[in-house]
């Protein structure tokens, strides 16, 4: 059965420009990758989906997961893997990554990495998100904790 | 009026409202001449591989008229935290511009609201791509507001810029 206003042409070419735009433009939001924070499990000039539902109505988000996080908007947004959650210590020793005082096994670092950071609590409500490349200077490299309320949502693959 | 008159009727209103719609639309007003500002400066603070020192230099000193005197800044990345004249900030950029073969600047997600008259507030993403000249290439993104007030022109200069911290080492 089909409404009977969606049976001309021009109305169905209406509801799919607009059934595109809401699911593109706020529900699944496609990624073009540029910059190689995340290589190599996401290499620049890429493409990526943002999966909003994955942070509607309280849905968790788990540590590993790799995530959008916004600046002022969406259209140029962070993609980052949350690594510790708040109440968390977080510390860099050689280039490994320590949690609460023991080490993360993080299987998607591939490249050298010569961090050193202190350790530091995540603070309530923010999640600690840093890019899987960390062969750049640890200056050079934008990580750190962020509020949860900016994760917009995790990437489809 | 008979069926065709009423149609025509019907067309002739809608064509007026898409009319004034437009006339608004298009209207400039005080969010336009701030977007048309970003734009601007995104424009003078790119650089094209064959721009010689001269050409960039003259086109970075055309920033100065979109700054108040002085204009606050605070960016610990890029080492600026204070008061500057335009003409300081001039300077740094075109400094920072020459360690450049390529660059351009975007602003992104502006979100303007009007405080108090003449004063705006505009928070957005500033995006600076390119390639130095070691061959380096630069993907920097940041979260920034600004304060902007009308000059005696009634045009929107910057009064302060304060970069946000997204991401909290």
């Amino acid at each position: 059965m089909i409404f009977p206003v969606f049976r001309t042409k021009w109305w169905r070419l209406a509801a799919v420009a607009l059934g595109a735009y809401l699911f593109f433009g706020h529900v699944c939001l496609p990624l073009w990758i540029r910059g190689s924070s995340m290589e190599p499990t996401y290499r620049s000039r890429g493409l990526t989906f943002c999966w909003r539902p994955s942070c509607w109505f309280g849905a968790g988000l788990k540590r590993g997961d790799v995530v959008a996080v916004r600046l002022a908007g969406l259209r140029v947004m962070y993609l980052k893997r949350i690594v510790a959650f708040e109440g968390e210590t977080v510390e860099f020793r050689d280039g490994r990554l320590w949690l609460d005082g023991k080490r993360l096994d993080e299987p998607y670092v591939k490249y050298p990495c010569s961090w050193n950071l202190e350790p530091r609590r995540v603070e309530p409500g923010n999640v600690y998100v840093v890019g899987d490349n960390r062969s750049v200077p640890m200056e050079n490299h934008a990580f750190g904790q962020t509020n949860r309320r900016r994760v917009m949502g995790r990437v489809l693959w | 009026m008979n069926v065709s008159d009423g149609k025509r009727w019907i067309w002739l209103v809608g064509i007026a409202a898409v009319a004034v719609l437009a006339v608004l639309w298009l209207k400039p007003n005080d969010e336009s001449r701030i977007r048309r500002a970003f734009a601007a400066i995104a424009d003078m603070g790119a650089k094209s591989a064959d721009e010689n020192l001269v050409a960039m230099a003259l086109k970075t000193k055309s920033v100065e008229s979109f700054l108040a005197t002085p204009c606050a800044l605070s960016v610990p990345r890029a080492m600026l935290d204070g008061a500057y004249t335009p003409q300081q900030l001039v300077a740094a950029c075109i400094q920072a511009k020459g360690l450049f073969r390529t660059c351009a600047l975007s602003f992104h997600d502006l979100r303007i609201e009007f405080p108090e008259k003449d004063t705006a507030r505009v928070v957005f993403t500033a995006r600076l791509t390119g390639t130095l000249n070691s061959g380096e290439s630069v993907n920097e993104a940041q979260e920034v507001e600004a304060t902007l007030v009308k000059d005696g022109k009634a045009k929107w200069i910057f009064r302060s810029l304060t970069a946000v911290e997204t991401l909290k080492k």
